[in-house]
């Protein structure tokens, strides 16, 4: 392409077709479309390919999902009525306080509340098992993790707790918020958990116990 | 939907108000879904990550918290759903690693074979051939020829190099062209 009017046509197509080309640029398309007319057929493509990017995405009906959200958030609602039903996380530290359990007691109680939660609640939502279920067979080989956070830290905020330990998410967040995590390979999991904790993010984070 | 139409959308569905998030959705689900769509998802996966995406928001539309844009922010959260149901259909994400700037190039079209075409012929083609461009090439098409964005903003918004956005739907408008060229040649069957 040696006409440099004619390289300038083209590199300018596309936002004239989509109307962010400037004042400037839509003068030169202009006077440039009536003084080539061979180049109508490159606007007639980018037309047609604007025409076809809107026909496929107009295709899909504009309210399809719109009933099933106000009845999915509406349930939300009446189940946030409800008494909320107790977290994993909830549990555990109801064990702390009834028992008085020291630190490294309270881990271990943590640690055997976690896999019994893992073992028995296969049908409860948010529970556990939901996340073990994601884990099965996703390739995630450190130590993993699962986190309760407050109810009102964004989500975005947690996104860059979760960047700043190199861990990934394994599954959720879930209804209830929790979030199970992977540390990489030879990740140093009660470390991860203590400045977790110490960020003031999280209501708790417990470590998963490997499968056997 | 301006910073002030999405403060007070957001504080109605805080209160309740159907209304709001029949607003909130319908402003922004068509990009949405196809963003979702780009993250390698079919049409029903993509409609539950929709759907999951803006419950997440109506149920908690205090913690959308201003540091990005709100379409970004939407996005943000899909991305992280998308990649659940990926992992749980046991499918991986759509690798764009490969992409480069230096990949642009403008359509080699042919306008003989533009001009035998009648426009319904040619549009009939052409959808046929959107439908056959990558994930990532089909949603920086939407984001640039259905919400009329600039390439800054698309680059902005997919968090890419200007060049690399450019470079994108470059290469799409070429990929179609050069699909159409290859219907023709073979009677044009779509």
């Amino acid at each position: 392409m040696n006409d440099p009017r004619q390289a300038l046509f083209r590199e300018t197509l596309p936002s004239f077709v989509n109307g962010t080309a400037s004042e400037s640029e839509r003068q030169f398309m202009t006077q440039y479309l009536r003084e080539n007319p061979s180049a109508q057929a490159e606007l007639r493509f980018e037309t047609a390919l604007q025409a076809a990017v809107r026909a496929a995405t107009e295709r899909r009906p504009q309210d399809a999902g719109l009933a099933r959200l106000l009845r999915d958030w509406k349930a939300g609602d009446a189940r946030a009525e409800q008494p909320r039903p107790e977290s994993l996380g909830d549990r555990i530290r109801r064990w702390k306080d009834a028992f008085g359990l020291t630190p490294a007691f309270a881990l271990a109680a943590s640690l055997a509340l976690v896999q019994a939660g893992l073992l028995i609640s296969h049908d409860r939502p948010g529970s556990a098992s939901d996340f073990r279920g994601s884990v099965a067979g996703h390739g995630a080989d450190g130590p993993l993790l699962l986190l309760t956070p407050k109810p009102d830290i964004p989500y975005a905020t947690l996104a860059e707790l979760i960047r700043t330990e190199n861990a990934s998410i394994v599954s959720g967040p879930d209804e209830s918020g929790l979030l199970m995590l992977a540390l990489p390979v030879g990740g140093r999991p009660e470390e991860t958990v203590q400045r977790l904790l110490d960020s003031g993010l999280l209501d708790d984070a417990v470590i998963v116990p490997p499968r056997k | 939907m301006d910073s002030a139409e999405l403060d007070a959308t957001l504080k109605g569905i805080a209160a309740g108000s159907q209304s709001a998030v029949t607003a909130l959705y319908r402003h922004y689900q068509t990009s949405l879904f196809a963003f979702i769509r780009s993250q390698g998802l079919d049409e029903g996966q993509a409609e539950e990550v929709l759907n999951d995406t803006f419950l997440v928001v109506c149920r908690s539309p205090h913690s959308f918290d201003r540091r990005s844009k709100f379409s970004t922010w939407l996005c943000g959260i899909a991305k992280f759903k998308s990649i659940d149901r990926l992992r749980a259909s046991s499918r991986r994400p759509p690798d764009s690693s490969h992409e480069s700037e230096e990949a642009l190039s403008v359509p080699d079209l042919n306008a003989d074979v533009l001009s035998q075409l009648e426009d319904e012929e040619l549009q009939r083609i052409m959808q046929h051939c959107f439908e056959e461009l990558s994930a990532a090439q089909r949603f920086t098409a939407h984001l640039f020829y259905y919400d009329g964005r600039s390439i800054e903003e698309i680059a902005e918004e997919l968090q890419l190099a200007a060049g690399t956005a450019k470079s994108r739907l470059f290469n799409a408008r070429k990929a179609i062209a050069d699909c159409i060229q290859r219907r023709y040649a073979s009677g044009g069957q779509a």
